[in-house]
Protein backbone atom coordinates (compact mmCIF):
# COMPACT_ATOMS: atom_id res chain seq x y z
CA UNK A 1 0.00 0.00 0.00
CA UNK A 2 1.76 3.13 -1.14
CA UNK A 3 -0.90 5.65 -0.27
CA UNK A 4 0.34 4.23 4.03
CA UNK A 5 3.54 4.29 3.47
CA UNK A 6 3.60 7.59 2.42
CA UNK A 7 1.16 8.95 5.10
CA UNK A 8 3.30 6.99 7.65
CA UNK A 9 6.49 8.74 6.65
CA UNK A 10 4.86 12.16 7.11
CA UNK A 11 3.56 11.58 9.84
CA UNK A 12 7.16 10.46 11.07
CA UNK A 13 8.26 13.94 9.32
CA UNK A 14 6.05 16.23 11.86
CA UNK A 15 6.79 14.00 14.84
CA UNK A 16 10.31 15.24 15.93
CA UNK A 17 10.50 18.12 18.23
CA UNK A 18 6.54 19.24 19.15
CA UNK A 19 4.82 15.89 20.26
CA UNK A 20 3.68 14.73 23.80
CA UNK A 21 4.58 11.34 23.75
CA UNK A 22 2.99 9.15 25.53
CA UNK A 23 3.92 6.23 27.60
CA UNK A 24 3.65 3.16 24.97
CA UNK A 25 2.04 0.19 26.66
CA UNK A 26 3.40 -3.12 25.42
CA UNK A 27 -0.48 -4.64 26.88
CA UNK A 28 -3.57 -2.45 27.25
CA UNK A 29 -3.20 -0.87 31.03
CA UNK A 30 -6.20 -2.78 33.25
CA UNK A 31 -9.83 -2.22 33.04
CA UNK A 32 -10.93 0.10 36.07
CA UNK A 33 -14.02 -0.56 37.90
CA UNK A 34 -16.93 -0.08 35.97
CA UNK A 35 -18.61 2.84 36.32
CA UNK A 36 -22.27 3.02 36.35
CA UNK A 37 -23.76 5.59 34.29
CA UNK A 38 -25.83 7.98 36.81
CA UNK A 39 -28.79 9.60 35.36
CA UNK A 40 -30.47 12.40 38.07
CA UNK A 41 -34.29 12.33 38.15
CA UNK A 42 -35.55 14.63 35.81
CA UNK A 43 -37.33 18.18 36.86
CA UNK A 44 -40.93 18.14 35.83
CA UNK A 45 -43.33 21.39 35.80
CA UNK A 46 -46.47 21.87 33.86
CA UNK A 47 -47.00 24.98 32.37
CA UNK A 48 -50.86 26.75 32.60
CA UNK A 49 -52.11 25.26 29.07
CA UNK A 50 -50.89 22.05 30.09
CA UNK A 51 -47.17 21.33 28.40
CA UNK A 52 -45.40 19.11 30.77
CA UNK A 53 -41.62 20.82 30.71
CA UNK A 54 -39.10 17.94 31.51
CA UNK A 55 -35.12 18.92 32.11
CA UNK A 56 -32.46 16.78 32.71
CA UNK A 57 -29.87 18.97 33.33
CA UNK A 58 -25.94 17.89 31.69
CA UNK A 59 -23.03 20.26 32.21
CA UNK A 60 -19.49 19.82 30.54
CA UNK A 61 -20.14 20.24 27.31
CA UNK A 62 -22.43 23.46 26.07
CA UNK A 63 -25.15 21.69 24.05
CA UNK A 64 -28.45 21.43 24.87
CA UNK A 65 -31.16 19.34 23.02
CA UNK A 66 -34.93 20.42 22.84
CA UNK A 67 -37.39 17.95 21.62
CA UNK A 68 -41.21 18.79 21.76
CA UNK A 69 -43.35 15.58 22.00
CA UNK A 70 -46.76 14.84 21.23
CA UNK A 71 -47.99 11.86 23.12
CA UNK A 72 -49.91 10.36 20.00
CA UNK A 73 -48.53 9.30 16.82
CA UNK A 74 -48.88 5.91 14.98
CA UNK A 75 -51.49 4.48 16.71
CA UNK A 76 -53.69 7.18 15.89
CA UNK A 77 -53.67 6.44 12.24
CA UNK A 78 -57.02 5.61 10.82
CA UNK A 79 -57.21 2.61 9.31
CA UNK A 80 -57.45 3.41 5.72
CA UNK A 81 -54.29 5.88 6.11
CA UNK A 82 -51.69 4.09 7.89
CA UNK A 83 -48.55 6.60 7.87
CA UNK A 84 -50.70 9.48 8.57
CA UNK A 85 -48.97 10.04 12.19
CA UNK A 86 -45.92 10.03 10.40
CA UNK A 87 -46.77 12.30 7.35
CA UNK A 88 -48.19 15.05 8.99
CA UNK A 89 -44.80 15.40 11.37
CA UNK A 90 -42.35 15.22 8.65
CA UNK A 91 -44.59 17.89 7.03
CA UNK A 92 -44.57 20.26 9.82
CA UNK A 93 -40.71 21.32 9.08
CA UNK A 94 -41.93 21.95 5.56
CA UNK A 95 -43.42 25.37 6.15
CA UNK A 96 -45.24 27.78 8.65
CA UNK A 97 -47.47 30.61 8.26
CA UNK A 98 -44.32 32.55 8.57
CA UNK A 99 -41.47 30.65 7.07
CA UNK A 100 -41.03 28.83 3.81
CA UNK A 101 -39.52 25.20 3.94
CA UNK A 102 -36.32 26.36 2.43
CA UNK A 103 -36.54 29.34 5.27
CA UNK A 104 -36.92 26.84 8.03
CA UNK A 105 -33.82 25.33 7.03
CA UNK A 106 -31.60 28.13 6.56
CA UNK A 107 -32.86 29.06 9.65
CA UNK A 108 -32.20 25.84 11.44
CA UNK A 109 -28.90 26.10 9.39
CA UNK A 110 -27.90 29.20 10.91
CA UNK A 111 -28.50 28.01 14.55
CA UNK A 112 -25.94 25.55 14.07
CA UNK A 113 -28.28 22.30 14.34
CA UNK A 114 -30.63 20.24 12.31
CA UNK A 115 -34.45 20.74 13.27
CA UNK A 116 -35.97 17.21 12.52
CA UNK A 117 -39.38 15.82 13.12
CA UNK A 118 -41.34 12.25 13.01
CA UNK A 119 -43.45 10.32 14.30
CA UNK A 120 -43.32 6.83 15.71
CA UNK A 121 -45.91 4.34 18.14
CA UNK A 122 -47.38 6.89 20.73
CA UNK A 123 -44.85 9.85 19.86
CA UNK A 124 -44.62 12.63 17.45
CA UNK A 125 -41.97 14.48 17.89
CA UNK A 126 -39.98 17.94 16.54
CA UNK A 127 -36.34 18.31 17.76
CA UNK A 128 -32.93 20.39 17.37
CA UNK A 129 -29.58 19.78 19.68
CA UNK A 130 -27.02 23.59 19.78
CA UNK A 131 -25.11 25.00 21.61
CA UNK A 132 -26.76 26.77 24.55
CA UNK A 133 -26.56 30.64 23.38
CA UNK A 134 -28.93 29.76 19.81
CA UNK A 135 -31.41 27.79 22.29
CA UNK A 136 -34.10 30.31 22.82
CA UNK A 137 -33.68 30.63 18.68
CA UNK A 138 -34.20 27.12 18.10
CA UNK A 139 -37.20 26.84 20.75
CA UNK A 140 -39.02 29.63 18.65
CA UNK A 141 -38.23 27.71 15.64
CA UNK A 142 -39.76 24.57 16.93
CA UNK A 143 -42.83 26.03 18.64
CA UNK A 144 -43.54 27.65 14.90
CA UNK A 145 -43.46 24.63 13.17
CA UNK A 146 -45.68 22.51 16.02
CA UNK A 147 -47.91 25.24 16.50
CA UNK A 148 -48.45 26.94 13.10
CA UNK A 149 -47.29 24.63 10.01
CA UNK A 150 -48.81 25.65 6.60
CA UNK A 151 -49.35 22.01 5.22
CA UNK A 152 -48.83 23.34 1.72
CA UNK A 153 -49.95 21.15 -0.98
CA UNK A 154 -47.06 21.27 -3.11
CA UNK A 155 -45.09 20.28 0.28
CA UNK A 156 -47.32 17.42 0.69
CA UNK A 157 -46.95 15.54 -2.66
CA UNK A 158 -43.35 16.33 -2.79
CA UNK A 159 -43.38 14.42 0.44
CA UNK A 160 -45.90 11.59 -0.20
CA UNK A 161 -43.59 11.23 -3.68
CA UNK A 162 -40.51 10.98 -1.56
CA UNK A 163 -42.45 8.34 1.11
CA UNK A 164 -43.95 6.56 -1.88
CA UNK A 165 -40.68 5.89 -3.26
CA UNK A 166 -38.93 4.81 -0.28
CA UNK A 167 -41.52 2.76 0.50
CA UNK A 168 -41.32 1.06 -3.07
CA UNK A 169 -37.89 0.22 -2.51
CA UNK A 170 -37.98 -1.31 1.42
CA UNK A 171 -41.45 -3.01 0.07
CA UNK A 172 -39.15 -5.16 -2.26
CA UNK A 173 -36.90 -6.66 0.02
CA UNK A 174 -37.93 -9.85 1.63
CA UNK A 175 -37.11 -9.31 5.02
CA UNK A 176 -38.93 -5.88 5.03
CA UNK A 177 -42.33 -7.11 3.44
CA UNK A 178 -41.80 -10.75 5.61
CA UNK A 179 -41.61 -8.56 8.32
CA UNK A 180 -44.22 -6.34 7.87
CA UNK A 181 -46.98 -8.99 6.69
CA UNK A 182 -45.83 -10.94 10.03
CA UNK A 183 -46.42 -8.02 12.14
CA UNK A 184 -50.40 -7.50 10.70
CA UNK A 185 -50.94 -11.74 10.98
CA UNK A 186 -50.08 -10.67 14.59
CA UNK A 187 -52.39 -8.22 15.25
CA UNK A 188 -55.13 -8.10 12.36
CA UNK A 189 -57.24 -4.66 12.66
CA UNK A 190 -55.62 -3.73 15.71
CA UNK A 191 -53.50 -0.42 15.33
CA UNK A 192 -50.25 -2.19 16.27
CA UNK A 193 -50.66 -4.13 13.03
CA UNK A 194 -49.94 -1.38 10.56
CA UNK A 195 -47.11 -0.11 8.80
CA UNK A 196 -45.81 2.78 10.65
CA UNK A 197 -44.82 4.44 7.23
CA UNK A 198 -48.03 3.63 5.66
CA UNK A 199 -48.47 1.83 2.09
CA UNK A 200 -48.01 3.15 -1.25
CA UNK A 201 -51.71 2.78 -1.52
CA UNK A 202 -52.90 4.60 2.00
CA UNK A 203 -50.24 7.31 1.02
CA UNK A 204 -51.90 8.18 -2.43
CA UNK A 205 -55.06 8.03 -0.46
CA UNK A 206 -54.12 10.69 1.97
CA UNK A 207 -55.53 14.26 1.14
CA UNK A 208 -54.28 18.02 3.04
CA UNK A 209 -57.81 17.47 5.32
CA UNK A 210 -56.72 14.49 6.42
CA UNK A 211 -53.33 15.87 8.03
CA UNK A 212 -54.79 19.18 9.07
CA UNK A 213 -57.55 17.19 11.16
CA UNK A 214 -54.99 15.22 12.82
CA UNK A 215 -52.87 18.02 13.83
CA UNK A 216 -55.59 20.25 15.40
CA UNK A 217 -57.34 16.75 17.29
CA UNK A 218 -53.56 15.94 18.35
CA UNK A 219 -51.38 18.44 18.40
CA UNK A 220 -52.19 20.42 21.58
CA UNK A 221 -49.95 21.46 24.97
CA UNK A 222 -51.75 19.11 27.01
CA UNK A 223 -51.04 16.66 25.10
CA UNK A 224 -47.49 17.41 24.73
CA UNK A 225 -44.18 17.68 26.82
CA UNK A 226 -41.01 19.97 25.83
CA UNK A 227 -37.97 17.83 26.47
CA UNK A 228 -34.67 19.87 27.91
CA UNK A 229 -31.41 17.60 27.80
CA UNK A 230 -27.76 19.12 28.62
CA UNK A 231 -26.42 22.11 29.57
CA UNK A 232 -29.69 24.24 31.09
CA UNK A 233 -30.95 24.33 34.57
CA UNK A 234 -34.80 24.02 35.22
CA UNK A 235 -35.55 27.44 35.99
CA UNK A 236 -33.99 28.86 32.71
CA UNK A 237 -35.99 26.07 30.59
CA UNK A 238 -39.17 26.81 32.51
CA UNK A 239 -38.52 30.31 31.39
CA UNK A 240 -37.53 29.62 27.60
CA UNK A 241 -40.79 27.07 27.24
CA UNK A 242 -43.14 29.99 28.55
CA UNK A 243 -41.95 32.43 26.23
CA UNK A 244 -41.94 29.83 23.41
CA UNK A 245 -45.29 28.03 24.10
CA UNK A 246 -46.58 30.29 26.67
CA UNK A 247 -49.38 31.42 23.58
CA UNK A 248 -50.17 27.90 22.56
CA UNK A 249 -53.84 27.50 23.88
CA UNK A 250 -55.27 24.29 25.03
CA UNK A 251 -58.40 23.87 23.24
CA UNK A 252 -61.90 23.88 24.90
CA UNK A 253 -62.80 20.24 23.79
CA UNK A 254 -61.61 17.52 25.97
CA UNK A 255 -58.28 15.68 24.35
CA UNK A 256 -59.30 12.34 22.24
CA UNK A 257 -59.36 9.27 24.60
CA UNK A 258 -55.91 6.65 23.37
CA UNK A 259 -57.17 3.38 22.94
CA UNK A 260 -55.25 0.50 20.86
CA UNK A 261 -58.25 -2.20 20.04
CA UNK A 262 -56.77 -5.63 21.28
CA UNK A 263 -54.63 -8.36 18.64
CA UNK A 264 -56.76 -10.13 16.70
CA UNK A 265 -54.42 -12.53 15.24
CA UNK A 266 -55.07 -14.18 11.62
CA UNK A 267 -55.40 -17.89 11.45
CA UNK A 268 -53.38 -18.10 8.14
CA UNK A 269 -50.25 -18.86 9.44
CA UNK A 270 -47.58 -19.42 7.99
CA UNK A 271 -47.96 -17.67 4.87
CA UNK A 272 -45.77 -17.33 2.15
CA UNK A 273 -45.24 -14.48 -0.12
CA UNK A 274 -44.28 -15.27 -3.77
CA UNK A 275 -42.20 -12.58 -5.03
CA UNK A 276 -40.82 -13.96 -8.41
CA UNK A 277 -36.97 -14.10 -8.59
CA UNK A 278 -36.31 -13.49 -5.31
CA UNK A 279 -32.48 -13.89 -4.47
CA UNK A 280 -33.23 -14.38 -0.66
CA UNK A 281 -36.05 -15.11 1.47
CA UNK A 282 -36.85 -13.24 4.48
CA UNK A 283 -38.43 -14.98 7.14
CA UNK A 284 -40.63 -13.36 9.68
CA UNK A 285 -42.27 -14.19 13.05
CA UNK A 286 -44.60 -11.79 15.16
CA UNK A 287 -47.19 -11.58 18.12
CA UNK A 288 -48.44 -9.18 20.74
CA UNK A 289 -46.19 -8.82 23.87
CA UNK A 290 -46.40 -6.89 26.71
CA UNK A 291 -46.56 -3.57 27.23
CA UNK A 292 -43.68 -0.75 28.80
CA UNK A 293 -45.11 -0.61 32.20
CA UNK A 294 -45.44 -4.13 32.36
CA UNK A 295 -43.62 -5.72 36.01
CA UNK A 296 -41.85 -8.80 33.98
CA UNK A 297 -40.60 -6.17 30.99
CA UNK A 298 -37.02 -6.05 32.50
CA UNK A 299 -36.95 -10.24 32.68
CA UNK A 300 -38.61 -9.74 28.66
CA UNK A 301 -35.29 -7.39 27.49
CA UNK A 302 -32.82 -9.61 29.24
CA UNK A 303 -34.82 -12.77 27.65
CA UNK A 304 -34.77 -10.70 24.04
CA UNK A 305 -31.11 -10.24 24.71
CA UNK A 306 -30.73 -13.86 25.78
CA UNK A 307 -32.55 -15.15 22.32
CA UNK A 308 -31.45 -12.73 19.68
CA UNK A 309 -30.11 -9.71 20.10
CA UNK A 310 -26.36 -9.83 19.21
CA UNK A 311 -23.76 -11.92 17.82
CA UNK A 312 -24.28 -14.26 20.68
CA UNK A 313 -27.55 -14.62 21.06
CA UNK A 314 -28.80 -18.20 20.70
CA UNK A 315 -30.16 -17.38 17.34
CA UNK A 316 -26.89 -15.82 16.00
CA UNK A 317 -25.06 -18.75 17.34
CA UNK A 318 -27.40 -21.26 15.66
CA UNK A 319 -28.39 -19.94 12.38
CA UNK A 320 -25.10 -17.89 11.69
CA UNK A 321 -22.08 -19.44 13.61
CA UNK A 322 -23.06 -23.06 13.73
CA UNK A 323 -25.22 -23.53 10.60
CA UNK A 324 -24.10 -20.32 8.23
CA UNK A 325 -27.47 -19.79 6.94
CA UNK A 326 -27.47 -16.14 7.47
CA UNK A 327 -25.50 -13.34 7.83
CA UNK A 328 -27.98 -11.84 10.49
CA UNK A 329 -30.67 -13.02 12.60
CA UNK A 330 -32.30 -10.90 15.49
CA UNK A 331 -35.36 -11.07 17.85
CA UNK A 332 -37.05 -7.57 19.38
CA UNK A 333 -39.32 -7.23 21.91
CA UNK A 334 -41.04 -3.39 21.47
CA UNK A 335 -42.92 -2.87 24.28
CA UNK A 336 -45.14 0.06 23.94
CA UNK A 337 -48.12 2.01 25.64
CA UNK A 338 -50.65 -0.45 25.24
CA UNK A 339 -48.66 -3.81 24.87
CA UNK A 340 -46.38 -4.46 22.16
CA UNK A 341 -44.36 -6.36 19.60
CA UNK A 342 -42.40 -9.55 19.80
CA UNK A 343 -40.69 -10.47 16.21
CA UNK A 344 -37.85 -12.48 14.81
CA UNK A 345 -36.73 -11.71 11.79
CA UNK A 346 -33.77 -12.70 9.32
CA UNK A 347 -33.05 -13.23 5.54
CA UNK A 348 -31.09 -16.51 4.09
CA UNK A 349 -31.33 -18.16 0.75
CA UNK A 350 -34.27 -19.17 -0.19
CA UNK A 351 -33.86 -22.91 0.32
CA UNK A 352 -33.29 -22.40 3.64
CA UNK A 353 -36.14 -21.14 4.92
CA UNK A 354 -37.84 -23.74 5.99
CA UNK A 355 -34.74 -24.74 8.35
CA UNK A 356 -34.81 -21.43 9.43
CA UNK A 357 -38.63 -21.21 10.32
CA UNK A 358 -37.68 -24.54 12.13
CA UNK A 359 -34.47 -23.13 14.07
CA UNK A 360 -36.06 -19.66 15.31
CA UNK A 361 -39.19 -21.80 16.91
CA UNK A 362 -37.17 -24.54 17.95
CA UNK A 363 -34.92 -21.02 19.91
CA UNK A 364 -37.90 -19.56 21.59
CA UNK A 365 -39.18 -22.62 22.66
CA UNK A 366 -35.83 -23.59 24.49
CA UNK A 367 -35.89 -20.24 26.32
CA UNK A 368 -38.83 -22.01 28.36
CA UNK A 369 -37.44 -25.61 28.52
CA UNK A 370 -33.23 -24.17 29.11
CA UNK A 371 -32.70 -21.25 31.11
CA UNK A 372 -29.22 -19.52 30.82
CA UNK A 373 -26.81 -20.75 33.03
CA UNK A 374 -23.95 -18.25 35.14
CA UNK A 375 -22.32 -17.12 32.11
CA UNK A 376 -24.37 -16.94 29.08
CA UNK A 377 -26.71 -14.79 31.33
CA UNK A 378 -23.59 -12.41 32.72
CA UNK A 379 -22.65 -11.73 29.30
CA UNK A 380 -26.02 -11.13 27.63
CA UNK A 381 -26.49 -8.63 31.02
CA UNK A 382 -23.59 -6.85 30.05
CA UNK A 383 -24.65 -6.39 26.38
CA UNK A 384 -27.96 -4.99 27.34
CA UNK A 385 -26.80 -2.73 30.16
CA UNK A 386 -23.56 -2.00 28.03
CA UNK A 387 -26.01 -0.95 24.99
CA UNK A 388 -28.51 1.13 27.11
CA UNK A 389 -25.67 3.05 29.16
CA UNK A 390 -24.04 3.71 25.38
CA UNK A 391 -27.66 5.06 24.50
CA UNK A 392 -27.35 7.59 27.21
CA UNK A 393 -24.01 9.68 25.53
CA UNK A 394 -25.17 12.42 24.05
CA UNK A 395 -28.13 14.97 24.95
CA UNK A 396 -29.78 13.65 21.62
CA UNK A 397 -30.19 10.23 23.30
CA UNK A 398 -31.00 11.29 26.54
CA UNK A 399 -33.76 13.40 25.30
CA UNK A 400 -34.87 10.40 23.42
CA UNK A 401 -35.11 7.95 26.10
CA UNK A 402 -37.03 10.85 28.24
CA UNK A 403 -39.18 10.94 25.07
CA UNK A 404 -39.65 7.30 25.05
CA UNK A 405 -41.17 6.89 28.64
CA UNK A 406 -43.02 10.41 28.41
CA UNK A 407 -44.99 8.64 25.36
CA UNK A 408 -45.86 5.31 26.79
CA UNK A 409 -46.70 6.60 30.10
CA UNK A 410 -44.00 5.28 32.66
CA UNK A 411 -42.58 7.45 35.80
CA UNK A 412 -39.65 9.50 34.06
CA UNK A 413 -37.31 8.82 37.27
CA UNK A 414 -37.41 4.98 35.82
CA UNK A 415 -34.79 6.28 33.41
CA UNK A 416 -32.72 6.13 36.88
CA UNK A 417 -33.63 2.72 37.80
CA UNK A 418 -33.19 0.69 34.36
CA UNK A 419 -29.81 -0.62 34.52
CA UNK A 420 -30.52 -1.69 38.56
CA UNK A 421 -33.42 -3.49 36.93
CA UNK A 422 -31.45 -5.15 34.12
CA UNK A 423 -28.93 -6.22 36.57
CA UNK A 424 -31.50 -7.60 38.92
CA UNK A 425 -32.84 -10.36 36.47
CA UNK A 426 -32.33 -13.97 37.59
CA UNK A 427 -32.19 -16.96 35.14
CA UNK A 428 -35.64 -18.05 36.76
CA UNK A 429 -37.16 -14.63 35.94
CA UNK A 430 -35.91 -15.48 32.37
CA UNK A 431 -37.66 -18.57 32.33
CA UNK A 432 -40.51 -17.66 33.95
CA UNK A 433 -40.88 -15.09 31.25
CA UNK A 434 -40.88 -17.19 28.30
CA UNK A 435 -43.16 -19.48 30.02
CA UNK A 436 -45.22 -17.13 30.45
CA UNK A 437 -45.43 -15.08 27.29
CA UNK A 438 -43.68 -16.79 24.73
CA UNK A 439 -46.00 -19.65 23.18
CA UNK A 440 -44.04 -20.86 19.75
CA UNK A 441 -47.88 -21.68 18.74
CA UNK A 442 -49.15 -17.54 19.05
CA UNK A 443 -46.34 -16.36 16.52
CA UNK A 444 -47.83 -15.89 13.26
CA UNK A 445 -44.72 -17.14 10.42
CA UNK A 446 -44.22 -15.11 7.22
CA UNK A 447 -41.90 -16.37 4.24
CA UNK A 448 -41.27 -13.71 1.66
CA UNK A 449 -39.34 -15.24 -1.30
CA UNK A 450 -38.93 -17.16 -4.09
CA UNK A 451 -41.72 -19.79 -3.22
CA UNK A 452 -40.75 -22.24 -5.11
CA UNK A 453 -37.68 -22.95 -3.32
CA UNK A 454 -39.27 -23.50 -0.17
CA UNK A 455 -42.86 -23.86 -0.36
CA UNK A 456 -42.59 -27.62 -0.58
CA UNK A 457 -40.26 -27.59 2.42
CA UNK A 458 -42.57 -25.51 4.55
CA UNK A 459 -45.38 -27.69 3.35
CA UNK A 460 -43.69 -30.83 5.31
CA UNK A 461 -44.05 -29.28 8.44
CA UNK A 462 -47.43 -27.46 7.35
CA UNK A 463 -49.42 -28.94 5.18
CA UNK A 464 -51.88 -25.59 5.06
CA UNK A 465 -49.38 -23.51 3.80
CA UNK A 466 -50.96 -20.26 2.32
CA UNK A 467 -48.74 -18.85 -0.81
CA UNK A 468 -50.34 -15.41 -2.30
CA UNK A 469 -48.45 -13.98 -5.00
CA UNK A 470 -46.49 -10.08 -4.00
CA UNK A 471 -49.18 -8.41 -6.02
CA UNK A 472 -52.04 -9.76 -3.86
CA UNK A 473 -50.53 -8.76 -0.57
CA UNK A 474 -52.04 -5.51 0.68
CA UNK A 475 -50.35 -4.85 4.74
CA UNK A 476 -53.62 -2.37 4.82
CA UNK A 477 -56.14 -5.00 5.39
CA UNK A 478 -56.50 -6.91 8.38
CA UNK A 479 -56.10 -10.49 6.79
CA UNK A 480 -53.37 -9.04 4.56
CA UNK A 481 -55.12 -10.17 1.40
CA UNK A 482 -57.13 -7.11 -1.60
CA UNK A 483 -59.77 -10.19 -1.43
CA UNK A 484 -60.33 -9.32 2.47
CA UNK A 485 -59.80 -5.68 2.30
CA UNK A 486 -62.95 -3.47 3.07
CA UNK B 1 -17.80 25.72 -9.28
CA UNK B 2 -15.30 28.04 -10.53
CA UNK B 3 -17.51 30.72 -10.30
CA UNK B 4 -18.16 30.46 -6.49
CA UNK B 5 -15.03 29.92 -5.74
CA UNK B 6 -13.82 32.55 -7.99
CA UNK B 7 -16.21 34.92 -5.74
CA UNK B 8 -14.98 34.03 -2.53
CA UNK B 9 -11.55 34.67 -3.36
CA UNK B 10 -12.60 38.60 -5.23
CA UNK B 11 -14.60 39.39 -1.91
CA UNK B 12 -14.57 38.73 1.38
CA UNK B 13 -17.57 36.33 3.20
CA UNK B 14 -20.40 38.46 4.73
CA UNK B 15 -20.33 38.56 8.38
CA UNK B 16 -23.42 36.57 9.00
CA UNK B 17 -22.60 33.95 6.59
CA UNK B 18 -19.09 33.43 8.21
CA UNK B 19 -21.07 33.65 11.77
CA UNK B 20 -23.33 30.78 10.70
CA UNK B 21 -20.62 28.82 8.98
CA UNK B 22 -18.23 29.07 12.80
CA UNK B 23 -21.97 27.66 14.45
CA UNK B 24 -22.11 25.04 12.61
CA UNK B 25 -18.23 23.94 13.04
CA UNK B 26 -18.37 24.65 16.28
CA UNK B 27 -21.49 22.56 17.04
CA UNK B 28 -20.18 19.80 15.37
CA UNK B 29 -17.06 19.58 17.01
CA UNK B 30 -18.99 19.76 20.32
CA UNK B 31 -21.47 17.05 19.57
CA UNK B 32 -18.69 14.25 18.81
CA UNK B 33 -16.85 15.08 22.17
CA UNK B 34 -19.71 13.92 23.73
CA UNK B 35 -18.98 10.57 23.44
CA UNK B 36 -15.59 8.93 24.83
CA UNK B 37 -15.47 7.58 21.22
CA UNK B 38 -15.20 11.32 20.35
CA UNK B 39 -13.32 12.47 22.65
CA UNK B 40 -11.08 9.61 21.77
CA UNK B 41 -10.64 10.68 18.43
CA UNK B 42 -10.22 14.87 18.69
CA UNK B 43 -7.55 13.69 21.43
CA UNK B 44 -5.49 11.30 18.25
CA UNK B 45 -6.01 14.07 15.73
CA UNK B 46 -4.46 16.46 18.12
CA UNK B 47 -1.45 13.98 18.95
CA UNK B 48 -0.80 12.28 15.44
CA UNK B 49 -2.16 15.78 13.11
CA UNK B 50 -1.08 18.40 14.78
CA UNK B 51 1.49 17.26 17.43
CA UNK B 52 0.11 18.08 20.75
CA UNK B 53 -2.76 16.58 22.32
CA UNK B 54 -3.32 20.33 24.37
CA UNK B 55 -4.48 21.37 20.79
CA UNK B 56 -7.42 19.95 21.27
CA UNK B 57 -8.90 22.48 24.60
CA UNK B 58 -6.98 25.15 22.31
CA UNK B 59 -8.66 24.43 18.40
CA UNK B 60 -11.49 25.76 19.01
CA UNK B 61 -10.94 28.87 20.15
CA UNK B 62 -8.80 28.72 16.61
CA UNK B 63 -11.68 28.51 14.99
CA UNK B 64 -13.80 31.32 16.63
CA UNK B 65 -11.01 33.60 15.69
CA UNK B 66 -11.29 32.97 11.93
CA UNK B 67 -11.77 36.13 10.29
CA UNK B 68 -12.94 37.23 6.60
CA UNK B 69 -9.88 37.93 5.70
CA UNK B 70 -8.41 34.65 6.87
CA UNK B 71 -11.05 32.94 4.27
CA UNK B 72 -9.94 35.20 1.48
CA UNK B 73 -6.21 34.57 1.98
CA UNK B 74 -6.67 30.90 2.56
CA UNK B 75 -8.70 30.24 -0.68
CA UNK B 76 -6.28 32.62 -3.01
CA UNK B 77 -3.64 30.46 -1.65
CA UNK B 78 -4.64 27.31 -1.72
CA UNK B 79 -7.94 26.98 -4.15
CA UNK B 80 -7.06 29.85 -6.99
CA UNK B 81 -3.71 29.88 -6.61
CA UNK B 82 -2.66 26.33 -6.67
CA UNK B 83 -2.47 23.77 -9.92
CA UNK B 84 -6.06 22.09 -9.74
CA UNK B 85 -7.25 19.26 -11.77
CA UNK B 86 -10.95 18.98 -13.28
CA UNK B 87 -12.78 15.78 -13.53
CA UNK B 88 -15.85 15.12 -15.30
CA UNK B 89 -17.32 11.81 -14.96
CA UNK B 90 -19.98 11.32 -17.94
CA UNK B 91 -21.73 8.32 -19.02
CA UNK B 92 -19.86 7.27 -22.41
CA UNK B 93 -22.87 7.19 -24.88
CA UNK B 94 -23.97 10.31 -23.86
CA UNK B 95 -20.57 12.12 -24.07
CA UNK B 96 -20.53 11.03 -27.20
CA UNK B 97 -23.37 11.97 -28.27
CA UNK B 98 -22.49 15.56 -26.94
CA UNK B 99 -26.01 15.37 -24.58
CA UNK B 100 -24.00 15.27 -21.25
CA UNK B 101 -23.43 18.49 -18.53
Amino acid sequence: MKASVTLMSLLAALAPGSVVVAQPYETPPPAGAPRPAVIPAPFVQTLGNGLRVIVVERKGLPLVTAELVIRSGTEADPAALSGLADLTATLLTKGTARRTAPQIADAAEALGGQLESGAGWHRSFVSMTVTRPQLAAALDLIADVTMHPRFAAAELERARRLAIDGLNVSLAQPGTLAHLAAVRAAFGASPYGHSAQGTPASLARTRRADVVTLHTRLYRPDNAALIFAGDIDPKDAVALAQAAFGRWTRPATALPATSVSAAQPTARSPLAIAMAGAGQAGVAMAMPTIARAAPDYYAGQVANTILGSGYSSRLNQEIRIRRGLSYGVQSQLDARRAGGTFSVSSQTKNASAPEVVAVMLDEVARMGTAPPDADELAARKLALIGGFSRSLETTEDLAGRLAALEANGVDLAELGRVIGKMDAVTASDVQAFANAHWRAGDLRIVVAGDAPQFADGLRKAYPALLVIPQTEVDLDAPGLTKATAK
Amino acid sequence: MRQEIDRLAGKPVAAAELAKVKTQLLTQALLERQTPLGKGMALGDAILIQGDARRVNQELDDLQAVTAADVQRVVRKYLTGAPAVTIEYTQAAAAQGGAAK
